[in-house]
């Protein structure tokens, strides 16, 4: 708590904290079913790398990275990268 | 006493001020109702410098008992507040009273001084406009203990506030057109949609997507969504 913060309102930004909290609870039972490996994809996605850098980074093919993140898709029902990075955040995956 | 969530924070502070409020109607002393508040409690009226009480939380927790506030209290203010908080509440508070009914409440966070910490901590302080005939309004505070138990949920709130503040010129610039594509980007709908939704060509939207990048500085869209939270223009 030494970094230091100016003064200003903060209700709307502890509402907004507030619906990703709610979002996180609606959905733990599909976050749950998660792989490691999925979690590990789901982060890096959702931090804005790319198949090919991912597929690198975690020394695995592309093609495998394809089928993890249509896993991911299709496990948190994701409908565009949007959604990733709300996932990311409301299970504190990625920081703000 | 620890909180689950920011809104529980919230929810409390709304709930004892309201409580604060109707005793205070029904004619109970000030002084007296806020004494077991688990908060700290400044008493004022409209100018929010000119405190009339503060309660033994607040003693416990600053060190300044509440006739040591009320007889220095532009020393007090001065030895405890950063100065550009005490600007903004100086500037911002009394506004706010003024201009809103007694349901609108406000939380913001000011920087003070607070003995046992180095350096200046962020507090949490909520208030509302006054509902009492002689005009008394409340502020609670949390000390930066309660929040740091809440997950650092309100760690991400500051940092959002600090990006926002950072980065307000900058989206200030936007277009009402600009911001309304922003905002069905962020939400999800890809090019092709967008042009559909507001009956203009493929091409303008990818003009309309490359001016709002070189706007705000964006390299990704994590970059995007980070204007999303921060401007509140994101559907969770």
């Amino acid at each position: 708590m030494n970094k230091f913060y100016p003064t200003g309102p903060v209700t709307d930004q502890i509402r907004q904290m507030t619906k990703l909290h709610n979002f996180r609870n609606e959905r733990l039972e599909l976050f749950e079913t998660l792989t490691e490996r999925e979690l590990e994809i789901l982060t890096l996605v959702a931090d804005g790398q790319n198949n090919p850098t991912i597929a690198k980074h975690l020394g695995i093919k592309r093609v495998t990275v394809q089928n993890h993140r249509t896993s991911i898709r299709e496990k948190l029902n994701i409908q565009n990268d949007s959604d990733y990075i709300k996932f990311a955040l409301a299970y504190d995956l990625i920081k703000f | 006493m620890a909180y689950q969530t920011d809104q529980e924070l919230l929810t409390r502070f709304e709930y004892y001020t309201l409580e604060m409020e109707a005793q205070i109607q029904k004619g109970e002393d000030f002084k007296k109702v806020s004494e077991h508040l688990p908060f700290m409690a400044i008493f004022s009226y409209s100018d929010p410098t000119k405190i009339i009480h503060t309660n033994q939380r607040h003693q416990k927790i600053t060190g300044y008992a509440p006739d040591e506030v009320r007889e220095k209290r532009s020393q007090y203010l001065k030895d405890i507040v950063h100065p550009a908080s005490l600007e903004y509440i100086r500037k911002h508070i009394p506004e706010f009273y003024l201009k809103q009914n007694h349901h609108q409440t406000m939380t913001f966070v000011q920087q003070v001084l607070l003995p046992g910490n180095s350096g200046y901590c962020p507090v949490f302080t909520f208030t509302k406009p006054s509902r009492l005939p002689d005009g008394l309004v409340i502020r609670l505070l949390a000390e930066p203990k309660d929040f740091e138990r809440m997950s650092g949920k309100m760690e991400r709130v500051l940092e959002i506030v600090q990006f926002k503040l950072d980065n307000f010129k900058r989206f200030q610039v936007l277009s009402n057109r600009e911001i309304e594509i922003l905002t069905l980007l962020v939400n999800g709908v890809d090019n092709p949609k967008i042009a559909d939704q507001l009956y203009i060509s493929r091409r303008t939207v990818e003009t309309h997507r490359k001016h709002i990048k070189r706007k705000l500085d964006i390299h990704s869209y994590r970059d995007l969504m980070k204007y999303a939270f921060a401007f509140g223009i994101i559907d969770i």
